[in-house]
């Protein structure tokens, strides 16, 4: 399976999972985590890092059985060639789902911030045109590119570090004003914006390296988002009032609107510029993750030639939900998805290849 | 080859269709640099704005334009004014942001959430009250070289300088702490004193959404030195020796260089809140016409009388503030944060006069200019 051309390194693979994780939760996240958590709101990212840890082992440990397999496949060696296409269907499903959401929230955003008169299929076609050309070419083209922009997300954090010019240390306290049961809830909300670890299912076989280094990255990646969220949340909740929290629905953007920097003023703009080639990986991510599904359902080795397909789907789906209710009904559907796919299977296939003893064959 | 085409077209497709739909050029905008809000006497809402406008020609004049129009709600102001006017008027470039006496008196967060909602408005704005109705400070025009909205914008500025208001002073500024039920705020009070003039003459106090006091300059900046957000420039003269007050030789003016400052919430069991508050300022002097500061014994005389003196005031400006309920110092923010069970017994604009604050401030004059 894995050919010479299409392996990345261990740091590669860091960089695919950080690119992916980082997306569009993290905007509205400081206003969701302070709803439920108030000051606290920063330990729930926390929280949330740690539960992302220990999924990422449990995916590790099935990936680590099965070093030469995608989840697909994996899939398909337990529950045999039939539920494997169930099990597979449903998966594909779900990146494309996903898909769909980080699209809807992208087009959302710009909308709202930048282009309000422009329709949506257009701030989506820039997307899915990017998109398309990014997850046709192999992992190793995708990752290079992923580690090309990747120091656009220290940039981010920089602007994000710009809303300390005005901030009061006293707004986060009482930290436990909400209680700690709330604070553990509301990482519940964190973990929305958490997605694209599960990148880790899809990507392990190509990685070059001992399986020890490849836990490490991705133990590294999701440690740096974990931080830099926390960081976000933080300076949010310093940088504003919790009246404000409530009514503000994108504080990271708003914290960057507020004052001049130098000769720009609007800050917000720039920053929504350098996050939408991230959000635009993120999505290519998931194209690719659904392109592979699409090609193992229909028994081919190739995912290029079903690109197309899944990015449509995608494209479709998204053009669908136009009230904010609407949205407010995918994000639950894709946060129940999330459940099932991201801590329910992956359990459920280790759990099961230990039990029937199934390993992959030729490897000790 | 065909799907080299398709590719093809669809991106030149791509480079012609975005831009169009928010295309909003820059050239084509007029742009208003300042505006108004104030209330009609049949309590609708009139605002008046300045336009800049380049006249052209050989020499590009630069003319303001000056409309009026009544309106329901800010926006509905805005609608009207945009009837009467050429072009499209946008305010991507305000300066400055006033309101009339009469509206801020009342709620005043129903005219800026239409500039916190709209992402294209300019938040930075300088604000200020205005002490009068806020239109007649447009019939200046221009003072000098600058035009009416650039003035009184760097008037707003030299008021944060020295101290009148806090820094940053604008339209975003006021929002965060508008909204905090812990803290209140302040808002610049400028009033037109002549034909080409505006001045600063202290500021608004604020409690709530609405405006229930006003401090006057000195004591603004006492204020502000006590809650340790002073500008660049804090200077203030002061009669430090017995005699005749036209005598420029009884004065001081000292300027603070550094506040080093101790703000201590406590509370008793009973309920009753404590604020300690003590600054240190650390002053040079500035002008002292008697020249007696190589005498260590009289620099701590006038260190005395100095911290008597701003002692009393302080005491005084917060009375006044306690009578405005205006919580400018953030106790409420305070109890929040650190006594969140008290703060849950308190109704804080009933309960705010009712806390004791105890005022010191002192005076270290550190040294002097070329001359002693």
């Amino acid at each position: 399976m894995t050919s010479e051309k299409s392996s990345i390194s261990p740091v590669q693979m860091a960089l695919f999972i950080i690119q992916t994780q980082i997306g569009v939760g993290i905007l509205s996240l400081p206003s969701k985590v302070h709803m439920i958590a108030k000051g606290g709101g920063w330990i729930s990212v926390l929280i949330s890092g740690i539960v992302v840890q220990v999924l990422i082992f449990i995916m590790w440990a099935l990936m680590k059985r099965f070093p030469n397999s995608t989840v697909y496949e994996i899939s398909s060696q337990i529950f045999g060639n039939f539920l494997g296409k169930v099990v597979n269907f449903a998966y594909t499903g779900y990146f494309i789902t996903v898909g769909v959401f980080v699209m809807v929230s992208f087009s959302d955003v710009l909308n709202r911030w930048m282009l309000p008169k422009t329709p949506r299929w257009a701030v989506l076609v820039l997307m899915v045109v990017a998109g398309i050309y990014l997850a046709r070419g192999n992992i190793r083209m995708m990752a290079r590119y992923y580690v090309l922009t990747s120091f656009l997300i220290l940039l981010l954090i920089l602007l994000v570090t710009y809303g300390f010019v005005d901030v009061d240390f006293t707004l986060m306290f009482p930290i436990q004003e909400a209680g700690w049961g709330n604070i553990v809830k509301a990482s519940k909300d964190t973990f929305t914006a958490m997605y694209g670890f599960e990148m880790l299912l899809l990507i392990y076989p190509f990685v070059e390296g001992k399986s020890r280094g490849k836990l490490k990255a991705a133990f590294f990646a999701n440690l740096f988002v974990t931080l830099s969220y926390t960081f976000t949340v933080f300076i949010c909740l310093i940088a504003f009032n919790p009246e404000q929290l409530r009514l503000i629905s994108e504080p990271v953007l708003y914290l960057i609107r507020r004052y001049q920097l130098y000769m720009v003023h609007r800050p917000d703009l720039i920053f929504i510029n350098i996050w939408a080639t991230t959000i635009i990986v993120t999505a290519a991510s998931y194209y690719y993750a659904a392109a592979t599904g699409l090609a193992s359902l229909f028994g081919s080795r190739n995912h290029s030639k079903w690109v197309p397909y899944a990015v449509l789907c995608c494209f479709v789906v998204s053009l669908i939900p136009q009230t904010s209710s609407g949205m407010v009904k995918l994000s639950k559907f894709v946060d129940i998805a999330a459940y099932v796919f991201l801590h329910g299977l992956p359990l459920m296939l280790l759990v099961l290849s230990y039990l029937l003893k199934k390993k992959e064959r030729g490897t000790a | 080859m065909k799907k080299g085409i398709a590719w093809i077209s669809l991106f030149s497709m791509l480079l012609f269709l975005p831009g169009c739909w928010d295309q909003d050029d820059l050239k084509e905008a007029r742009l208003v640099i300042l505006y108004s809000m104030d209330r009609t006497s049949e309590g609708k809402i009139e605002q008046t704005a300045a336009i800049r406008e380049v006249e052209p020609g050989e020499q590009q004049r630069i003319v303001d334009e000056i409309h009026s129009a009544v309106g329901l709600t800010e926006r509905d102001s805005v609608n009207q004014l945009r009837k009467k006017t050429a072009g499209r008027v946008r305010h991507y470039d305000d300066l400055v942001y006033l309101i009339g006496k009469s509206l801020a008196t009342s709620d005043i967060y129903p005219l800026l959430d239409v500039l916190y909602r709209d992402p294209k408005t300019a938040v930075y704005a300088k604000m200020a009250i205005v002490d009068g109705k806020a239109q007649d400070i447009f019939r200046i025009k221009k003072t000098g070289t600058f035009f009416i909205g650039q003035y009184l914008f760097e008037v707003l500025k030299n008021a944060e300088n020295f101290s009148i208001i806090s820094s940053p002073n604008t339209v975003e500024s006021t929002f965060s702490k508008m909204l905090d039920p812990g803290k209140d705020f302040m808002i610049p009070l400028v009033k037109k004193t002549g034909e080409r003039e505006v001045q600063v003459t202290g500021v608004a106090m604020f409690h709530g959404h609405r405006m229930t006091g006003r401090l006057h300059h000195d004591q603004a900046v006492l204020f502000n030195l006590l809650s340790g957000r002073y500008g660049k420039e804090t200077r203030f003269a002061r009669k430090v020796h017995p005699g005749n007050p036209d005598n420029p030789a009884n004065y001081i003016v000292i300027q603070i260089n550094r506040v080093k400052r101790k703000f201590k919430v406590a509370t008793r069991p009973d309920g009753k809140v404590d604020v300690q508050l003590h600054a240190k300022l650390r002053a040079i002097a500035m002008e002292y016409p008697r020249n007696e500061l190589e005498n260590e014994k009289k620099i701590k005389k006038l260190n005395k009388t100095l911290s008597n003196m701003l002692t009393r005031e302080s005491k005084e400006v917060i009375q006044k503030m306690q009578r405005a309920r205006c919580d400018a110092f953030g106790v409420g923010r305070q109890l929040i944060a650190f006594h969140p069970e008290v703060w849950k017994r308190k109704k804080w604009s009933k309960d705010y006069p009712k806390v004791r604050f105890h005022t010191k401030v002192e005076v270290e004059i550190m040294g002097d200019d070329l001359l002693k």
